[in-house]
């Protein structure tokens, strides 16, 4: 089976500065993996160059064996895909509105998912407070049948309970062949989820491991992920 | 993936809604300028002159909101990350702003012909020959297709340029980069046109050339026929400009533009 | 469920179950719930659960039925052995922490005994 990710030798600038270099990672088909970085490590950056927000780029990006834009944009579901929706528009017509512009959105996994993340259809966006907008794009992103999901730091602000149910539907709304990648730099916020994790340090890739293996040794995902970081200080 | 025709009404139906908001303003006005003719502030021929001249700024507002909806497309997520070519996008994008001019002139030339009608001031529409008149909307159409089209560049311009210099925190830079985009732009422009006639000239073709090539009709329309064949010759040279700058734009849309960012994340 | 951080989740999962057929909440031959739901149960990965069970599978614990789903032995010596090791488990740990304190093993079955005692006399508050 193809994987669900494969990029070589991916770099990217921006603003004369170089933001990602030598990237190499495959990640296989259903799994959940973290993306753990401190702020402004990367994470977002390598986010939109997968879904396609970012685009002069190095190197190859291929999402399900396909590697053009538009191919590339039909087997991904980015969190941000929401970006720039009338902040007037109700929860209800974000359905409508996603499924003319997605032909793979699914209005009833949607109505499913607002109802047990509790968000009311008739609210419009710019009244949700921020957790209930979170939760919002989580149900939009869950709602579209993709190979490939991008969550971008979902549980930012994000109170205990919200995130409780926010976990429940992710378990429950990702395909069982689909991969889903979740950033973070809060690792104990998803750590029980985890089928890998990668870390990004310095531009790149510095780790690609097995939750389980980490374990296995006696480590949790936390302090495995903060042994990159030494005595530094970070988020 | 996303049909180009599902873009295309989405965008339609969205841009649409906001021009009808302006129209139910300026039908508002109108209400205001009736009410005043009716307690007798106002001539007939005030009210129709007034709200002809707000019918023209409600227009203007409209080609204003269509250029922003339009940028927007290049730089929000929810347009980018839709499942289709760019060069696609920017079709969708382009007719679905055609469409809502079309629509927002419809009805503002439908309520100043109510007007018109209902006032009964006399020698408004002189004799007006038809198909100077469709020749003249068509030009107008392509003219302002050439100002959304230059709008575009210039905003892609600046993207590009903003994304791969350092330092753009600072706003005045970023004015500097608009400014001398804008200068650029139109000097381009300048250079394009005088070619065109540098070309049409070597090849001999003329408006009075083409005057005697083309027989409109053979009763009195001949002295038309030389204003027609000026009209579709500008017609064709805009188009030609619309449709090669456009294709510069798709070019700079799929390999530069990419889409604003949230502050926070990187 | 809260999980151990530094422990593979699978294995704490096994755990789970083996302990949930010891107090009798699952009996031997009774279904164990669906890979998925058991994963919105326990909020954990999926492909966690389809480990921990492949692994009591192999160890004799569960037995799977093509179609069916997944179901707990009825072979009682294979469970009494499973009992037996968690027993051991608990055993082993309590000694090395009361051995961390220095204790020696006849203190320690002393009190232990002691305790016993101490539970059932002031059983009524519990």
């Amino acid at each position: 089976m193809t994987e669900a990710l494969a990029i070589q030798g991916l770099g990217y600038r921006r603003n004369q500065k170089q933001i990602l270099k030598d990237i190499n990672l495959t990640l296989p088909t259903g799994q959940i993996v973290g993306l753990l970085g401190a702020n402004g490590a990367g994470k977002t950056t390598l986010m939109r160059l997968i879904a396609g927000s970012a685009i002069n780029f190095r190197g190859a990006i291929s999402v399900a064996g396909v590697t053009t834009a538009p191919q590339r944009k039909a087997q991904v579901s980015f969190s941000a895909q929401m970006d720039g929706f009338n902040p007037s528009w109700r929860v209800g017509q974000v359905a409508d509105v996603m499924t003319a512009l997605f032909p793979d959105f699914r209005t009833a996994d949607f109505l499913q998912l607002a109802q047990l993340l509790a968000l009311d259809q008739k609210q419009r966006i710019k009244r949700l407070s921020k957790g209930n907008q979170r939760k919002l794009q989580l149900a939009v992103t869950l709602s579209r049948r993709a190979s490939l999901y991008l969550l971008d730091e979902p549980f930012d602000g994000i109170d205990v309970m919200t995130r409780k149910a926010m976990l429940s539907s992710i378990l429950r709304w990702t395909p069982e062949q689909a991969t889903l990648v979740i950033s973070d730099h809060h690792v104990s916020d998803i750590d029980q989820l985890l089928d890998q994790v990668v870390v990004i340090k310095d531009q790149t890739v510095v780790a690609q491991e097995a939750a389980d293996t980490i374990r296995t040794q006696g480590q949790s995902i936390e302090a495995y992920f903060e042994s990159f970081y030494g005595g530094e200080q970070h988020d | 993936m996303t049909s180009t025709s599902k873009v295309f009404w989405q965008m339609t139906k969205e841009r649409v809604r906001q021009v009808t908001q302006l129209i139910e303003i300026d039908l508002g006005v109108i209400a205001v300028l009736v009410v005043m003719r009716l307690i007798g502030r106002l001539s007939s021929e005030d009210v129709l002159g007034f709200s002809t001249l707000f019918g023209l700024i409600t227009v203007m507002v409209g080609f204003v909101a269509q250029a922003q909806s339009q940028e927007q497309v290049w730089v929000q997520n929810r347009w980018r990350l839709v499942p289709l070519a760019d060069w696609k996008l920017y079709c969708a994008s382009t007719l679905a702003n055609l469409a809502t001019s079309v629509y927002l002139w419809a009805v503002i030339a439908a309520v100043t012909t109510v007007e018109v009608l209902v006032s009964g001031v006399k020698g408004y529409w002189s004799n007006t020959n038809l198909v100077v008149l469709a020749s003249v909307l068509v030009l107008i159409l392509v003219m302002l297709m050439l100002l959304w089209t230059l709008i575009s560049l210039e905003h892609m311009l600046t993207t590009m340029i903003t994304d791969f210099l350092p330092g753009m925190q600072e706003k005045w830079l970023r004015r500097v980069i608009i400014l001398v985009s804008i200068v650029v732009s139109l000097k381009l422009i300048d250079w394009f046109v005088d070619g065109i006639t540098w070309l049409v000239n070597r090849a001999g073709i003329t408006g009075a050339s083409f005057n005697s090539s083309v027989t409109i009709n053979g009763s009195g329309m001949v002295m038309h026929g030389t204003v027609l064949a000026d009209l579709w010759l500008t017609i064709i040279m805009f188009a030609g400009a619309v449709l090669i700058l456009s294709v510069l734009n798709c070019y700079l849309l799929s390999h530069w533009v990419e889409t604003k960012q949230t502050p926070a994340a990187v | 469920m809260e999980f151990d951080d530094k422990v593979p989740i699978y294995y704490q999962i096994e755990q789970y179950i083996n302990r949930e057929i010891i107090v009798g909440n699952l009996a031997p031959g009774d279904q164990v719930p669906a890979v998925r739901q058991l994963a919105l149960t326990l909020t954990v990965n999926v492909n966690t659960i389809q480990r921990a069970l492949a692994e009591l599978i192999r160890d004799g614990i569960l037995v799977s039925e093509r179609g069916k789903g997944n179901f707990v032995t009825t072979d009682t010596a294979v469970l009494a052995q499973m009992k037996q090791r968690v027993i051991e488990d608990e055993l082993a740990e309590t000694y090395d922490h009361l051995a961390g304190l220095g204790m020696a093993p006849a203190e320690m079955v002393a009190a232990l005994e002691g305790y016993i005692k101490e539970r059932k006399e002031g059983g009524s508050h519990d």
